[in-house]
């Protein structure tokens, strides 16, 4: 039984994360009554579930998160991926025990979520990079995908619109595969990455080890202070949640914005369920929910729907989203509902000593990385490959000896040689870009449900051919990059053919409702809006038709600012 | 004149090595044939050996270890103790130099707390630098035991004090914390060794998994990290020692 609340908003927004952060902020600020409904539970901000302020002796048994999970088969993907579970952010992360999802068993996919108010942005890596002319060209080019709607000069604009309000530092490197965008001062090089880097620049033109350009404020701006934002100070604690909100996310942010214009509605607790659609209108009249404690239906209504739930919540919600016009979930009358699944990959891993530098040190922790930009993206040589990859990249600290209980000794000699400066080194995670396969498909299983009656998602992804010529490239390559580097003691790492490569593990998915200029082939066009129903939006990591090398989230708050743009001029217009 | 604990030289076969660190703790040695006992004496570290101040030669000796007192059947041999309590206010045992823990704790009874103590300080002892006494290690994993540990743990570490307990007493006759110190140390330095060598047997992985938690606890602990500074304020990537050690003095950048 499900009862109706009687509010009509003009925009519904369903999820609170990075992408539905900025569709709040953008509608709230032009003056539209806004719904924002959010699976997980309400989070103040600064929250005291923040732990970024707490020592190492401070933490929740000293870090280490209780084996309890272990023992109940809790956070089984999280610790796939982590390792080891601690406390300092395992609140931020979904138990898969609690809201399960399905795989094949032979591949399993890493589906990382954050159901609370701010989503994933609270834990994201922020390293925001502009995607380049050729990313939003290559489908068209190789054939690969559907072909973007949208070129890099579509986005430019909002692009600059949104680095200005989160607040970027980064250094202006002039490289047409990663544009330069709107950046604060940037964070330094060590002086091994600065030596790498000098070195690569004399011999390579198509190769640059450059800062990473990172979502953390250096310098901000008057309207960053006004949020009670301030400059990060380089705890590296980002995970954690920031009490200074000196990282962006839309806790800190986007949502204390749009709250501030009194435009702002926020619902939690609610799991968003289908989407309401109306036959006569042929239009998306609101969304249904499950609260997430009592199991009760309520459905919500609103002039213009914008699913933000990343990019499988997204389509889980489309494909369960079923009626007389769409039996295959709504705005899916291409069939694509749920194709094209990619994520980022790695595979090849370099690292080497930086010799030269044993009477300098660093102070201080960097949160951000260095970064390579793919050099790959034109097929040259005799690389058996189409597109490319870039590499996430760091020497940012000079590393210990460690304090290591794994060998043996004991007593003095061994607490004398604990935590010790050992050489600067340098490491390089190769960062594939995975093509957009048709079969990589997210479908909801037939029979299985989770505790709120929702269709688990079944998630059908894995690399191949293409990839795995990739690693073996990137290998060779890094290993080269290392040597013209000037490092010593170079070790890579390369998968294996034969072992499995977790999808999803890089937390970077994206496809389920691609963007294309034919509705035959696509579920979005060039605005992220339906080509089935008019005022249904997709702006989350679901409308992406590639997913190039670079980290995603810039792109996607740009696709959402960029489209509820447009979605309020419709509005205005009275066409929506 | 020969060195000495307030004379830090070197004897004269040892004066051309570099100098290690040189800390208060207790330590043992084995010399030809028999055991001699040195307590609260100065350790220092040199070339890859341990010396110790030896007040009877009134000079500094390298320290020998004992290989082949430990049986097999002890190191492959599973004994259950169980035992519940809660704890903690300690006596040094002047005879054997122990810190007798005189309450049982939330997790641990008294006896396996003392013990614990004992083979945590002897893992990270006092140097120049606090040990694993001074940062309550065996008080944090007795807390740990409780809100941490799933019930495989709570058996492994219960099982690692019997273990070592059926090795004391299968090595020298009595339980842990009746030895004296010199045969404390040797007993937990060979089982160090035998239990990274054979990594298979049960005592090897029970042992393994409290010297990481010891470790873990004593190296997350705020005695173990005077310079942690938890809001550095900026990040600097160039910086010389004299730099990097005035900015860690402020505490600030």
């Amino acid at each position: 039984m499900s009862t109706q609340q009687a509010t009509q908003y003009d925009v519904i927004v369903v999820g609170s994360g990075i992408t539905g952060g900025w569709a709040a902020k953008e509608f709230c600020e032009k003056g539209f009554n806004t719904l924002v409904i959010e699976r997980g539970r309400h989070l103040d901000h600064p929250s005291p579930e923040y732990n970024d302020m707490k020592t190492p002796w401070q933490l929740e048994n000293r870090g280490l998160a209780t084996e309890l999970y272990d023992e109940e088969g809790r956070y089984r993907m999280l610790k796939a991926k982590k390792k080891t579970l601690k406390t300092d952010s395992i609140q931020f992360f979904v138990d898969d025990k609690e809201a399960p999802y399905s795989y094949p068993d032979d591949r399993p996919f890493m589906w990382t979520r954050g159901h609370q108010l701010g989503g994933r942005s609270l834990t994201w890596g922020r390293q925001v990079l502009r995607w380049g002319a050729k990313d939003f060209e290559a489908n068209a080019k190789d054939g690969h995908g559907v072909p973007w709607p949208i070129s890099y000069d579509d986005l430019k604009p909002w692009y600059d619109h949104v680095e200005t309000f989160i607040g970027v530092a980064g250094n202006k490197d002039g490289l047409d595969v990663l544009p330069d965008g709107v950046f604060q001062k940037p964070w330094q090089m060590s002086c091994a990455e600065q030596s790498i880097a000098k070195k690569m620049a004399e011999k390579y033109t198509d190769r640059h080890l450059i800062i990473g350009r990172s979502a953390n404020l250096t310098e901000p701006s008057a309207e960053q202070r006004t949020l009670g934002r301030i400059a990060c100070q380089a705890r590296s604690y980002c995970a954690r949640g920031c009490t200074l909100g000196a990282y962006f996310s839309s806790l800190s942010a986007t949502l204390p914005a749009a709250k501030a214009t009194g435009k702002l509605t926020i619902v939690t607790d609610a799991i968003a369920s289908h989407v309401n659609y109306d036959e006569k209108t042929g239009k998306a009249s609101g969304i249904m929910v499950v609260d997430a404690n009592t199991l009760e239906q309520r459905s919500y209504r609103a002039r213009v729907v914008f699913l933000c739930a990343s990019a499988l919540g997204t389509v889980q919600i489309l494909l369960n989203s079923k009626s007389k016009t769409f039996p295959n979930g709504i705005a899916n009358s291409s069939g694509v509902v749920g194709r094209y699944i990619m994520d980022h990959f790695t595979g090849a891993v370099g690292m080497g000593e930086v010799p030269g530098f044993d009477d300098q040190y660093s102070y201080g922790r960097r949160p951000i990385a260095t970064y390579i930009p793919n050099f790959r993206h034109e097929k040259t040589g005799n690389v058996n490959f189409t597109r490319g990859y870039g590499y996430q990249t760091t020497a940012g600290a000079r590393p210990s000896s460690g304090n290591t209980a794994k060998r043996e000794g004991i007593g003095a000699k061994v607490k004398a040689e604990a935590n010790q400066p050992k050489p600067w080194h340098f490491k390089a995670f190769m960062y594939g870009e995975m093509l957009p396969y048709y079969d990589n498909q997210a479908s909801l299983h037939p029979t299985k449900k989770d505790k709120w009656g929702i269709p688990l998602l079944h998630i059908d992804a894995q690399v191949r051919d293409n990839e795995r010529h990739m690693i073996s490239q990137a290998a060779k390559d890094i290993k080269e990059i290392l040597e013209v580097g000037g490092c010593t003691k170079i070790k890579i790492i390369e998968t294996p053919k034969d072992q499995h490569i977790t999808v999803g593990n890089r937390t970077h998915e994206m496809g389920g409702a691609c963007m294309g200029a034919d509705p035959k082939t696509s579920v979005l066009n060039k605005w992220a809006q339906a080509h089935d129903v008019d005022n249904l939006f997709v702006t989350d990591g679901a409308c992406m038709s590639s997913c190039a090398t670079q980290n995603p989230s810039l792109t996607y708050m740009a696709i959402t600012a960029r489209a509820a743009d447009y979605a309020t001029k419709l509005m205005n217009q009275g066409i929506l | 004149m020969p060195e000495t604990p307030n004379n830090p030289g070197h004897s004269e076969s040892e004066k051309n090595t570099a100098s290690g660190s040189v800390g208060n703790v207790s330590f043992i040695m084995l010399l030809g044939a028999g055991l001699i006992s040195i307590r609260r004496r100065y350790i220092k570290y040199y070339s890859g050996k341990f010396n110790v101040f030896c007040k009877r030669h009134n000079r500094w000796e390298i320290i020998y270890m004992l290989d082949n007192k430990i049986t097999r059947r002890v190191f492959l041999g599973t004994t259950l103790c169980v035992v519940t309590a809660p704890l903690f206010a300690t006596l040094l045992n002047e005879q054997n130099n122990l810190q007798k823990v005189l309450m049982d704790g939330q997790f641990f009874n008294a006896a396996e707390l003392t013990l614990l103590t004992d083979v945590a300080e002897i893992m990270i002892p006092k140097t120049d630098t606090p040990g694993a006494t001074d940062a309550h290690v065996i008080p944090v994993l007795d807390g740990l035991m409780l809100t941490w540990a799933g019930v495989k743990s709570k058996r492994q570490f219960r099982f690692i004090v019997a273990q070592i307990n059926d090795l004391a007493k299968s090595t020298y006759g009595s339980v842990y914390n009746k030895l004296a110190f010199d045969d404390r140390f040797l007993l937990i330095e060979q089982l160090d060794k035998t239990a990274f060598a054979n990594k298979k047997s049960v005592l090897s992985t029970h042992y393994r998994r409290l010297k990481e938690m010891v470790f873990h606890i004593y190296y997350t602990s705020e005695e173990a990290n005077p310079d942690f500074i938890l809001i550095p304020g900026g990040y600097r990537g160039s910086l010389s020692k004299q730099e990097l050690d005035t900015i860690q003095a402020r505490g600030y950048l």
